[in-house]
């Protein structure tokens, strides 16, 4: 893992990307996880890419987190879309099909996470933005490039639909 | 904090451990990121203007000024909002340039047809959508494409095709949308002059866009209001005539599996993929406790490929798993891909009278291209080919 952080970078504007890239990078291949990415990996390489073309324009390190967090939420939304997930919504069951998350988690546990794969994809992401990287609503808003107000109410009628769909359940 | 607040930190917490970290992440990222900076001085190729890298600024700024901004128009989602236009075209350094072909999308359906670029706003952002048409190579004959490309909000570098055509007769369709389910977007017939949105309270309006498309006998129309409710688009002529109207339909609730009737299609990690019909004459699959569902009815859909793009195995990869629906009369289902390999299945009957079969599963590889790259392809009971359909075409 060394040469990873190691490795020379085009540092040539306001934010420092290989420092942000070593201090974030897991964070978003599992933000990107969470939210039903096919392949974690690629979206994050792909939203940090992004972020060294952009990264003259951005502020400082906190635009630039905002600005890769959002990224990855996008990328994984147009990977859904090409994955013919525009009409034809998928929770992304890759738990299901794993054999080692299935003696890893508890039923109820799975029950929660096929939940959360149902849920519509901006509330799926507010739910993992608020419940797994706890950003305040700040942060959500900037992240999901919406109001406070929809931020709450995402959260709220994400709440609302997981507790439907586990009634009875857990 | 409710007891559902806490399982959901103690889930996402658990689950997020298990993600693998490539040791050369970064090596990977710097090269993309600089394979991107060399495509970016090759647009526009499909023109003819291959450009030498030397010489490619100067060359790229006169071939997006001259050739590729001819439409630029702009609307607010504030309800009874007005369109405005932008004044001076690519001039304000808060425009953002069209996209390169650093975007996929422009690789694999490049565009015929200048682009049009539209700025809405959607949530309390703008959003510049750049759009164009195009063919799916090899198979013009499938029919035009649509594509675009957003820049700003929160679909910043979304990107999507869809068919384009306007069929003989009809003066509207509803082609995409910017996946937030805010903006929607189309084509129409010659004639229109504007679109406009009415929310279901009658009351509240919204204005979009029309723009014409050099070189097609259609225009594009984009309008933006808040996702959720159902809404009438309303599109009339320059005399303020009504043309015709579309009724979309606003966001529904998940529908509940059927307790019966269901057709089990293949094994799908520890349950069996099974497919039900739903309200609406839709179809809906459930596996476990996942489902997943069709917005459209069976007659105005019968054929789609579905890629679950989500089994993952325990090394990590993740093959594609693709299935779907075809009209009866459909044997057998083939996915081609760009590099000419075909993978096959037969399909197994739908209900009686249903008008559908199903097909699949078929185990893409992992790393094909994209979707963009699959053609569909149906044969009848003799090996005849009955149609090849671009898989974006599709849904």
């Amino acid at each position: 893992m060394a040469d990873l952080w190691q490795a020379s970078a085009p540092e040539t504007g306001a934010v420092p990307v290989s420092a942000l890239f070593r201090a974030r990078y897991p964070e978003l291949v599992r933000l990107a996880d969470l939210l039903g990415a096919d392949d974690p990996e690629d979206i994050a390489q792909e939203a940090f890419a992004r972020l060294i073309q952009k990264q003259q324009t951005l502020r400082d390190q906190d635009a630039a987190l905002a600005y890769v967090r959002s990224t990855v939420c996008n990328l994984v939304r147009n990977r859904h879309r090409h994955l013919r997930v525009v009409r034809l919504r998928t929770p992304g069951g890759h738990d299901e099909a794993s054999s080692e998350h299935a003696v890893m988690l508890r039923e109820d546990r799975r029950e929660l996470l096929a939940a959360l794969a149902a849920l519509a994809p901006r509330r799926r992401e507010a739910i993992v933005l608020r419940y797994w990287l706890d950003l305040s609503e700040r942060e959500m808003a900037a992240t999901m490039h919406v109001s406070t107000g929809t931020v709450k109410s995402l959260v709220s009628r994400g709440l609302d639909a997981l507790g439907q769909a586990l009634e009875g359940k857990i | 904090m409710n007891t559902l607040e806490d399982r959901l930190r103690e889930v996402l917490a658990e689950r997020a451990t298990v993600s693998p970290i490539d040791p050369d992440a970064w090596d990977k990222t710097v090269a993309r990121s600089r394979r991107r900076r060399r495509f970016r001085w090759q647009w526009p190729a499909r023109t003819g203007l291959l450009v030498p890298a030397a010489a490619a600024a100067a060359v790229t700024v006169i071939a997006v000024a001259a050739t590729l901004l001819t439409g630029h128009g702009g609307l607010s989602s504030a309800p009874g909002a007005k369109s405005t236009r932008s004044a001076t075209p690519g001039a304000s350094p808060s425009v953002p340039p069209p996209p390169g072909r650093n975007y996929l999308v422009l690789r694999e359906i490049p565009p015929v047809t200048p682009f049009v670029r539209i700025k809405l706003f959607a949530d309390g952002h703008t959003v510049w959508t750049y759009l164009w048409f195009g063919y799916v190579p090899g198979y013009a004959s499938a029919g035009i494409a649509l594509c675009e490309v957003n820049d700003g909000g929160a679909y910043d570098g979304y990107s999507a095709c869809t068919s384009g055509r306007l069929a003989a007769g009809v003066l509207a369709r509803s082609a995409a949308t910017d996946g937030s389910g805010w903006i929607r977007l189309g084509v129409t017939a010659p004639q229109v002059a504007s679109v406009t949105a009415v929310l279901p309270d009658r009351q509240t309006t919204v204005q979009g866009v029309v723009e014409p498309v050099r070189g097609l006998p259609y225009k594009l129309w984009a309008v933006s209001y808040p996702v959720g409710p159902a809404a009438r688009l309303v599109f009339r002529d320059a005399a303020g005539r009504e043309v015709t109207h579309l009724d979309v339909p606003g966001e529904q609730p998940a529908p509940s599996r059927p307790s019966h009737g269901g057709i089990a299609l293949f094994r799908y990690g520890n349950a069996m993929m099974t497919a039900y019909r739903i309200s609406g004459d839709r179809i809906g699959f459930w596996t476990g406790g996942d489902s997943m569902w069709s917005d459209v009815p069976i007659s105005e859909s019968a054929l789609n490929a579905i890629a679950t793009g989500s089994i993952r195995s325990s090394t990590g990869s993740t093959p594609d798993d693709w299935f779907g629906y075809a009209p009866s009369g459909v044997a057998r289902v083939g996915l081609r891909l760009s590099d000419g390999r075909q993978f096959g299945s037969r399909t197994i009957p739908g209900w009686p009278g249903s008008g559908v079969v199903f097909w699949g599963p078929l185990t893409l590889p992992s790393k094909i291209a994209m979707p963009g790259d699959i053609i569909v392809i149906t044969y009848d009971a003799t090996g005849h080919v009955l149609s090849e359909v671009p898989f974006i075409f599709l849904g």
